[in-house]
């Protein structure tokens, strides 16, 4: 049975060796899968399709941008940057065909990259891709790109909630060209994210995998090569199939993940676009942070997803490229837990993920010489489930060369809202220079008797996001507003530029005699109102409420000396993995009797 | 005047604890670098750690389920009966309805029926795929969150996907999974969610109950 032409294509193309398939080929990595007449069917455009994209006209001057776009954006540069991302790669062209009076999504013959559809802004998603295609063989004929109205977003990265145009661009993109949700974080195509976040800009390997195997070339094809096979467990002294399972290739030597994908109704897996090589493959419950109803493709609504079983993971397989291998492998335990949340501090200067976000931690690979050291703090079912100080586990795994995951060694309670009670477990991590770039997974053994290992695996599949130092460019930008509170504004300017190395400081000002001059410095920006605190209730932007990110701060004198103003120095040591970071301040007056002033905040980028 | 901390980067850390009328500073040492002792995060984070929660959120908006209790008109449980898609009378886009026999409404005046529509679906040989749509599957059990889009003229799931809740039967038990975990994480208590994010029947029911009554002001 073949279910894509896609996989026709690779079919055809071998001609390394015979393909043996003692089980029918499953659905292809990467496609949105249709369900067209019972059978799972991909969506593409045509090979070497030119698509002309269109912009809504009111993108055409920034005086007549949509009120949910920052001023100083430049959304029509950012999308089809996030376009391009894919196209790089693979044979089928984008274009930017200029502007049109259309602003509603919907079939009319044009593309269409809207911000000013207000239908949208109701129907409670953030962005969207809606894509039109021919019911009888899946080929996409047209498609268009939503932006809600309802959410800001922006290029300048000096909006806190505002959400990365680009970003968000390059998860549409991917989707218009055909492609579904991924399960990896870190993945260009990961349904979630946290205003900010740009980590969709770049592609993952998974994403590269599912563009390739979609819309492959003799070079491309040649390079890679296909995993099937089928996923089972025992059930009742029966073997049966585990459907609509997450299957991941995984590189036995520097334990990257390299490619994913879910298996069908029947248990069967096909993992395409691997390159040759050894993998391990492992498989996981879809159980979060990505749950079945993310997926997009109808031919998901039928299956029934297996997501009570432990994981599995399979010794070394060789994959060769231009063909296929074939393996099967069972899952023996039934899942006793699943991270579903983490956060993470390293260096102690406050690089971190979010807690209780399904954002991937991204560090740069260090450089000779240098290592981080992080504490990892998760959280879902089954770890640590009481909160206990001193949990017993479940037991870190390593996975990858350079990622050393140890622990537990502490635990405690996280207050979430609503003032539901989250427990976590603590672990400590160490990334050397050793570590390749790439997705990389967090691990625990979930063995609950006292033979280590005697139980399934959990893993945060492609958690850890190791990126090579990109070359970055230094930027100081003051935002937002603070609270004037009883004594007035208090305003932030800087003098120089956060490079390596080199002079750079903030000036904060007037102070007040009994005004103590504090700079909070941390990895995010924020808007919250300092409420409860008299004559700040209205404030626009407030870091220090954002804790408990780890974060720094210096300590002035009060007054602010002879001039009434402080000026901090936030000169940026000569440590080269420290480029690349954003850091931001923001400045508090608090006076002898309790009352408090703030600033704007201090966008730094450091190059 | 410039000031310069003892030591950058590695300045001291600060407990902050936002109290009625004013702002306490407790400032600690360093004394493992690389690492913030969880006690002081533990300390630090309670009570501001949902402003941080609410900030994760998915390609649609982040709701929680007292959101999407006020956001809806019709809060109904039942299961699908039949669907059909339609290309929309005034906007150039597939909508599939779904009709609901009701078995239980939880907010709105009862009704035996209820329809939803959602992006997508099938007409003719034209296929409608929206990337942030939920399938609405033949006899699945299901909770809805429905309000009325006056833009599509069309009853709606709140939050796109998040409105959808999947009422699956495990082990003799009825269980309630919704499309983001969040949702109901915020609400029902994290040891009642095993590990597929699903949350005993009874218990959802009484929790969205008791917040259609808090919002009625009963």
């Amino acid at each position: 049975m073949i279910f894509s032409t896609t996989l026709a294509v690779l079919g055809a193309m071998s001609s390394a060796s015979a393909i043996s398939a003692p089980v029918a080929p499953a659905a292809p990595h990467g496609p949105i899968l249709n369900a067209i007449g019972g059978v799972p069917t991909p969506l593409s455009w045509p090979i070497n399709s030119t698509i002309t994209m269109r912009y809504d006209a009111a993108l055409g001057d920034p005086s007549t941008f949509p009120a949910s776009i920052v001023p100083g954006s430049t959304p029509r540069i950012a999308c089809n940057a996030g376009a391009a991302v894919w196209t790089a790669i693979a044979p089928i062209s984008i274009v930017d065909g200029g502007l049109t009076s259309a602003t509603s999504v919907g079939a009319d013959g044009t593309n269409l990259v809207t911000f000013s559809d207000p239908a949208l802004a109701a129907a409670g998603f953030i962005a969207a891709a809606f894509v039109f295609s021919n019911v009888t063989d899946g080929t996409i004929f047209e498609s268009d790109i939503g932006f809600s109205g309802a959410f800001l977003f922006d290029t300048t990265g000096t909006a806190p909630t505002a959400f990365d145009i680009q970003h968000v661009a390059a998860h549409e993109y991917g989707h218009l060209l055909g492609l579904e949700h991924s399960a990896i974080v870190g993945s260009s195509l990961f349904p979630f994210t946290p205003p900010g976040a740009r980590w969709a800009r770049t592609l993952a390997d998974d994403d590269i995998a599912g563009i390739q195997t979609l819309y492959p070339t003799v070079q491309t094809f040649n390079a890679v090569g296909a995993v099937q096979g089928q996923l089972t467990r025992a059930f009742g002294g029966v073997i049966v199939p585990i459907p609509g399972a997450h299957i991941l290739a995984i590189d036995s030597v520097d334990g990257r993940v390299v490619a994913a994908t879910f298996s069908d109704a029947n248990g069967n897996y096909l993992l395409t676009g691997v390159p040759a090589g050894l993998y391990n493959l492992q498989a996981e419950p879809l159980d979060g942070p990505v749950l079945p109803g993310n997926l997009i493709g109808t031919s998901w609504a039928t299956v029934a997803f297996d997501t009570t079983f432990g994981e599995a993971r399979t010794g070394s397989v060789t994959v060769r490229n231009a063909q296929i291998t074939t393996r099967n492998f069972s899952a023996v335990t039934p899942a006793n837990a699943s991270i579903q949340a983490m956060f993470a501090n390293c260096f102690g200067i406050g690089v971190s993920g979010n807690p209780l976000t399904t954002a991937p931690l991204t560090l740069v690979k260090p450089p000779a010489g240098l290592s981080y050291n992080c504490s990892l703090f998760l959280n879902g079912p089954g770890i640590n489930p009481t909160g206990a100080p001193a949990p017993a586990g479940p037991m870190a795994v390593n996975v990858s060369p350079g990622i050393t995951i140890t622990g537990p060694f502490q635990g405690g309670f996280f207050t979430g809202a609503g003032g539901v009670m989250f427990p976590y477990a603590r672990y400590q991590m160490t990334i050397t220079p050793q570590v390749a770039p790439g997705q990389h997974n967090i691990v625990l053994n979930t063995y609950t008797g006292p033979i280590l290992g005697q139980g399934g695996q959990i893993l945060f599949s492609g958690a850890i996001d190791i990126v090579e130092t990109s070359p970055p460019t230094a930027q100081s930008i003051v935002y937002g507003t603070g609270c004037s509170g009883l004594g007035g504004p208090l305003t932030m300017s800087s003098t120089g530029l956060p490079t390596l190395g080199a002079p750079y400081s903030a000036t904060v000002g007037p102070f007040a005699a009994n005004e103590h001059a504090l700079l909070v410095t941390t990895e995010f920006a924020g808007i919250d109102n300092l409420s409860g605190v008299s004559g700040c209730t209205s404030a626009l932007l407030n870091l220090g409420s954002l804790l408990p990110d780890p974060f720094g701060v210096t300590v002035g004198p009060f007054g602010g000396g002879p001039t009434g103003t402080v000026t901090f120095d936030l000169s940026i040591p000569n440590i080269p993995i420290l480029a690349g970071f954003t850091f931001h301040h923001q400045a508090f007056a608090v006076s002898t009797s309790a009352a408090v002033r703030t600033s704007p905040g201090l966008r730094s980028v450091i190059q | 005047m410039s000031y310069s901390p003892p030591s950058r980067f590695s300045v001291a850390r600060l407990t902050a604890s936002v109290l009625a009328a004013g702002v306490i500073w407790t400032s600690t040492s360093q004394s493992e670098a690389g690492v913030v002792q969880p006690e002081l995060r533990e300390a630090i984070t309670r009570g501001q750690h949902e402003d941080l929660s609410r900030k994760a959120t998915a390609y649609v908006a982040p709701k929680d389920l007292a959101d999407l209790v006020k956001e809806a008109d019709r809060i109904v449980i039942g299961r699908v009966a039949h669907s059909e898609a339609s290309w929309h009378p005034t906007r150039k886009l597939i909508f599939t309805h779904a009709s609901i026999v009701v078995e239980d409404t939880l907010k709105g005046d009862p009704v035996a029926t209820a329809t939803v529509s959602t992006m997508g679906g099938i007409v003719g040989d034209t296929q409608l795929t929206v990337s942030a749509a939920q399938h609405l599957r033949p006899e699945a059990r299901m909770a809805l969150f429905l309000k009325w889009s006056p833009e599509f003229g069309l009853w709606i799931a709140c939050g796109a996907s998040q409105g959808k809740f999947t009422v699956l039967r495990d082990g003799g038990r009825d269980l309630v999974q919704p499309t983001v975990r969040y949702v109901t994480e915020s609400y029902v208590p994290f040891a009642e969610h095993d590990t597929r994010g699903c949350v005993e029947f009874g218990a959802f029911r009484d929790v969205v109950r008791s917040l259609v009554e808090e919002g009625e002001g009963r």
